[in-house]
């Protein structure tokens, strides 16, 4: 939980995913080695693409210092890409 | 702190701690700076309201009108209307977030040429191809080109990740409501392919998705409506 307590930010968007059920929040990327990411990289696996349009609309996420990358994938997507294990995500939501 | 204050505090280091080679910055009228570069010319940069209201090429008259020798304007926290990129190609200006403007402090004796790396790339390729008479921007990533004798214009929006997810697909579509978009091309070297969810979405939209190598391979073909 490192990334939430050191990049407010993230904090902020949990707290907005956290309104929409069903929709997990995973951490990945530079965010889990670096003290310093160029990019705060987030991964929302959904089931229904309203919550990711109330998510993304939400909050200018991508103009944040560091900024919020966010990639969002269907259940069947990820089942599909195997995104979680290949980029060793974290879990947090 | 105005967004002009905000800017001006950022403009010496990137979003990476990096120098830009910016020295100092001085306010110029009420929206503009001028950012002093160790080994380049000084940099005149409007910053625009943060606000709900897009960005407009009205707006961007308005400042040009304010601040003549403006070369990049700097939107933050606001979004930024589809037609006024063309605008600022056809002026010679940028419009865009600060994470471009450190590159063009960094990279651009006139930070108003500055294009960034992809779209250098999407660029020459397009002007280079045989097949293209000419391109405008009808967005940040999206273009109309013209072809050459009775071949169709076509209208594409470029993207660069590694996957395009179904929702990507559809945030881009719906990004682009006043053109009707004959593909996606992605300019990831990377993407080998598609998922069967991203077909799915786009096809639904009438839409083609190919990797930009083989869209620039299809711009001699006739392309159905």
């Amino acid at each position: 939980m490192g990334g939430l307590t050191r990049w407010p930010q993230l904090g902020y968007l949990r707290r907005v995913v956290q309104t929409r059920s069903g929709v997990q929040m995973w951490l990945f990327g530079s965010v889990l080695t670096s003290q310093t990411p160029a990019d705060l990289d987030v991964l929302l696996v959904y089931r229904d693409l309203a919550d990711i349009e109330a998510i993304r609309a939400a909050h200018a996420w991508a103009e944040e210092i560091p900024p919020i990358n966010i990639i969002a994938v269907t259940v069947q997507e990820e089942s599909d890409y195997a995104f979680i294990r290949g980029a060793h995500a974290r879990r947090i939501l | 702190m105005t967004l002009r204050d905000w800017t001006s505090s950022r403009l010496a280091v990137d979003r990476d701690g990096l120098p830009t080679g910016v020295l100092n910055v001085l306010p110029v009228g009420a929206h503009g700076l001028k950012a002093t570069r160790t080994e380049q010319p000084p940099a005149f940069v409007y910053c625009t309201e943060v606000g709900p209201a897009a960005f407009t090429p009205n707006d961007l008259d308005d400042a040009r009108q304010e601040m003549g020798e403006l070369e990049f304007v700097v939107v933050t926290k606001r979004p930024i209307a589809n037609d006024t990129y063309a605008h600022a190609d056809d002026l010679g200006v940028v419009v865009g977030g600060l994470g471009a403007l450190h590159a063009a402090l960094r990279n651009s004796d006139d930070v108003g040429t500055y294009k960034s790396k992809n779209h250098e790339f999407v660029h020459s390729r397009l002007s280079g191809n045989r097949h293209v008479a000419s391109w405008q921007r009808v967005g940040y990533d999206a273009y109309t080109i013209e072809r050459p004798r009775d071949l169709r214009t076509l209208v594409i929006v470029t993207l660069n990740p590694y996957e395009v997810t179904q929702e990507e697909a559809y945030r881009l579509l719906n990004a682009h409501p006043e053109v009707d978009i004959d593909a996606l091309v992605t300019t990831n070297p990377s993407c080998s392919g598609f998922s069967k969810a991203t077909l799915e979405a786009v096809s639904h939209a009438g839409v083609e998705i190919r990797t930009f190598r083989d869209f620039l391979s299809s711009l001699g073909e006739p392309w159905e409506d």
